[in-house]
């Protein structure tokens, strides 16, 4: 067996790195005078500052979750990370404004320029602030809103100061505590009533100075039957310490709307990436969160829908991929709120080498609803021998009136499948990668189409050297 | 308010310094290694007190209904534990605790040291082991031309009571036995609590039979540790009904030590009015080549509350594992309330596991089929019911004893 280490490959794609002037930095560290510098250089009015300086009193007050979760959240050190980094105080307007470097990043972030004009609006962020932001003139005709978070409270306050922190409380874990003091970047996106956007908006991510996390804020608003996609893909440089990557992302969909998040997620394996997402579900409105993690150190992501109107519907569909030294922690959380509410999780889970790969899940029926559904099926595949995975679902149900089903297998790849595959031909390697695309391949279906040639031989490079 | 929280408060004599002393000095007639366990554990006690409140072990159980508070001393019946019926044997030997004590203590040291399930419940653990002053010790030897039948009644003490039991069962290799324990109480009134740690050691391809029957009065407590240990080519089948109590914690632990052990848990709850039932379960697979199947099955009334955790454990070295777990919940009022943490921790690649859960009402059209031919509904949801924990029930091999724990089942209906 040739062991040569897959994270090679996927290190090369994003190692490179340029030397960028930071014009705005709030040096390294955590402390209020930061929390107050990154506020004042974003001009915010006092009631973000006031919010800011309260989410870093919680941040200091909670205490890590490693009664249940994973010890090596400990090894986060907080004292030498940089908060903040700005390459300028607004986001580029057009494609010219961007500045060179940054467009050979993305160049090399493989974002063809043609490709954008298919693009409702792409909102690049590099590093805090978003570096390329563009909207089509139709979305704004639209009454679309589509812009970073600093802009959307400076701007728009009155369409997102009565949702922002309102779906995650500043005090819901010691990371969005974080997230709400030190957050820059992000999308704040409004959609009108009745506006049904046909292409998906998207936002890249990218994490650049070493040491230094990444805070984005994420609020999506889809008012009374609107329709909206959001699509949003990382890939990041290899450094030689720990990355930190915390955000909060929040939808709230009203009643009627649909909204599909869409997450595509290949951090380098430094990086922990601890992020709190969840969605407020009104009457019969719709949430989909599609999530595929590969990549970074340490993911713990469990997306969430609260079902609190009458018909809501909640699905989450999540890939993970866990190579050596990887450790993806991931799950859904929902919670029935109103009577007739319905929610799907489907989770599947690759293992490879040494890594780990766990789902966490938690089911919530109070006893005074009616008719609530839920299914979960949660599938994990390990190939090698050292690979490890576990599931801890949490199902709550009080009452006669509700069903719930949830269900879990661990398998590995048959001997035979891949006994016929090299009948055929096909080399071990090939064909184990074969089976494990097989595996994942009803839920990347689900993925728009780029997103699914491009996981697909994301998958094909993970598996690279693990067998054979 | 005040005074209800001051009085949750008072930790009970038992846990005091002059309490174990007077204790130890009245089983001064002990041999020095089971002191010696005992004031260890004692002091275990006082150090794992302040227990965080966040214990995963702990989820969705509220711990108050479980802790000791409401028990004022030990019940010191020595009557608690009852051999009902064996069959002759001059080979095995079977007797409580206390006697083997006093006869032949040599038996029990050698199995001084076990470890408990150790899924949670530290306290009840520690203090079995503090105060037991009951229980029961079996081995049986390896002859296969004798399948040996042994049945044991506990009894639980009366209100204000707590009895802690320690029992350990031996099954040499090629030993095969049935055992039949019953929990009871002599009366309504006999709403105490009963502790009760077992620990089973089973040789190479022997296989026990277990069936448990906990029936104890409304208002008592039931704390139930056990832990198998399986060596090559064993079986365990162990069924366990729970009906009674107020209030009902249940560890139960099977470790696949080596090849081809097979492990066999079956259990259902029949719940109502404000019954609680914190069931913990690990398959904790270490050798290659094993199986193990759990099936657990809640019919729930009332206000009744069950709570299934069940861990799935696989080391690494233990390839070419087989591991079933199922927990099948069904809610038959408003007020019931179930919850479900299927878990699985898997090292090995090699392996066959799956956990299901799930929880739901009655089939209404199997409810509108026997409501339209005149059968009333309190007896409809009892037939619906019995048929579900009937693949329970059906593992019994014994016909008396199926039809004696269908009636306990029917009699929950009235």
């Amino acid at each position: 067996m040739i062991k040569t280490n897959p994270i090679e490959v996927d290190r090369d794609k994003g190692n490179f790195h340029y030397n960028t002037d930071y014009e705005f930095d709030a040096g390294i560290g955590l402390s209020e005078d930061v929390v107050r510098y990154i506020s004042d250089v974003k001009k915010e009015d006092s009631w973000v500052k006031d919010f800011r300086l309260k989410a870093l009193n919680t941040f200091e007050k909670k205490k890590l979750p490693t009664h249940w979760a994973t010890k090596d959240l400990e090894n986060i050190d907080f004292d030498i990370i940089r908060y903040y980094l700005s390459k300028g105080q607004m986001p580029s307007r057009t494609w010219e404004e961007v500045p060179d470097d940054v467009k050979r990043t993305f160049e090399r972030l493989g974002i063809p320029e043609q490709e954008r004009k298919f693009l409702a609006g792409v909102e690049a962020q590099f590093d805090s602030e978003a570096a390329y932001s563009r909207m089509k003139d139709d979305l704004s005709e639209k009454g679309v809103i589509f812009v970073g978070s600093t802009e959307g409270l400076k701007e728009h306050p009155e369409i997102f100061k009565k949702w922002f922190g309102k779906v995650i409380p500043t005090s819901d874990n010691k990371f969005s505590a974080l997230n709400s003091a030190v957050f820059s970047g992000g999308s704040f996106i409004y959609v009108p009533p009745g506006v049904k956007l046909e292409q998906p908006l998207q936002a890249y991510f990218r994490i650049n100075a070493e040491n230094f996390g990444q805070f984005e804020r994420t609020l999506i608003i889809a008012d009374e039957g609107a329709e909206i996609t959001y699509m949003e893909g990382c890939t990041a440089p290899k450094f030689e310490t720990s990355t930190l990557h915390s955000a909060v992302v929040e939808l709230v969909a009203l009643k009627g709307a649909k909204i599909q998040y869409v997450t595509v997620q290949n951090w380098s394996n430094n990086v922990f990436n601890l992020v709190t997402k969840r969605a407020m579900a009104h009457e019969e409105s719709e949430v989909r969160w599609i999530d595929c993690n590969i990549g970074s150190r340490l993911t713990m992501k469990y997306p969430g829908v609260i079902l609190r109107g009458r018909k809501a519907r909640g699905e989450v569909l999540s890939i993970a991929l866990a190579n050596d030294g990887q450790h993806q922690d991931t799950g859904a959380k929902m919670v029935h709120a109103a009577d007739e509410t319905t929610s799907n999780v489907i989770a599947k889970s690759v293992s490879i080498g040494e890594g780990r790969s766990t789902y966490r899940g938690l089911v919530q029926m109070p006893g005074h609803l009616k008719h609530c559904k839920n299914n979960t099926e949660c599938d994990a595949l390990l190939i090698n021998s050292d690979s490890q995975t576990d599931t801890y679902p949490a199902i709550t149900v009080q009452g006669e009136d509700h069903s719930v089903q949830h269900e879990a297998s661990v398998s590995k790849v048959s001997a035979e499948q891949i006994f016929y595959m090299q009948q055929r031909g096909l080399s071990e390697a090939d064909a184990m990668s074969m089976c494990v695309n097989g595996f994942v391949n009803d839920l990347i279906r689900e993925f728009p189409m780029e997103y699914s040639v491009e996981l697909k031989r994301l998958i094909d490079l993970e598996m690279e050297g693990s067998v054979g | 308010m005040i005074q209800e929280k001051v009085q949750t408060k008072i930790t009970p004599d038992f846990f005091s310094e002059d309490y174990f002393e007077k204790f130890a000095s009245n089983h001064s007639w002990e041999p020095g290694w089971l002191a010696d366990l005992r004031k260890e554990s004692w002091e275990r006690l006082r150090e794992d007190q302040d227990f965080s409140l966040k214990d995963e072990r702990w989820r969705f159980s509220p711990k108050s209904r479980l802790g000791y508070s409401h028990f004022e001393s030990i019940s010191d019946s020595s009557h608690s534990v009852k051999f009902n019926q064996a069959s002759e044997s001059s080979e095995n030997i079977w007797d409580t605790v206390d006697n083997i004590l006093l006869d032949n203590p040599d038996l029990i040291s050698d199995f001084a040291e076990i470890s408990g399930p150790n899924l949670g419940a530290t306290e009840s653990f520690h203090l079995t082991n503090t105060y037991f002053n009951n229980g029961f010790f079996i081995k049986v030897s390896g002859n296969p031309s004798q399948k040996l039948q042994l049945s044991i009644d506990h009894t639980c003490p009366q209100e204000g009571l707590v009895s802690f039991h320690k029992n350990y069962v031996v099954l040499d290799d090629f030993a095969e036995v049935t055992l039949i324990e019953n929990f009871i109480s002599e009366n309504d009134t006999s709403q105490g609590g009963l502790s009760n740690l077992t620990h089973f050691k089973i040789g190479k391809g022997a296989k026990l039979n277990r069936i448990l029957i906990q029936n104890m009065a409304d208002g008592s407590s039931f704390h139930n540790l056990e832990n198998f240990d399986l060596h090559a080519n064993s079986t365990v089948v162990n069924v366990e009904c729970f009906l009674g109590a107020n209030q009902s914690r249940i560890e139960t632990k099977g470790n696949l030590l080596q090849s081809g052990a097979n492990f066999e848990n079956f259990s259902f709850v029949s719940g109502r009015k404000e019954q609680l039932f914190d069931q913990r379960t690990e398959q904790h697979h270490l050798a290659p080549h094993c199986s193990s199947n759990l099936l657990s099955k809640n019919v729930l009334q009332e206000e009744a509350k069950s709570i299934f955790a069940g861990l799935i454990k696989v080391d690494s070295e233990a390839q070419e594992t087989n591991a079933l777990q199922t927990n099948r919940n069904l809610l038959l009022s408003k007020e019931a309330e179930a919850d479900s943490l299927p878990g699985l921790e898997i090292l090995a690649n090699d392996v066959r596991c799956t956990h299901g859960a799930t929880t739901s009402r009655l089939d209404q059209e199997e409810l509108f089929y026997l409501l339209s031919r005149g059968i009333e509904k309190k007896s409809a949801e009892s037939l619906i019911s019995l048929g579900f924990i009937e693949e329970i029930i059906g593992k019994v091999q014994d016909e008396d004893l199926t039809q004696t724990i269908r009636d306990l089942v029917c009699n929950h209906f009235k």
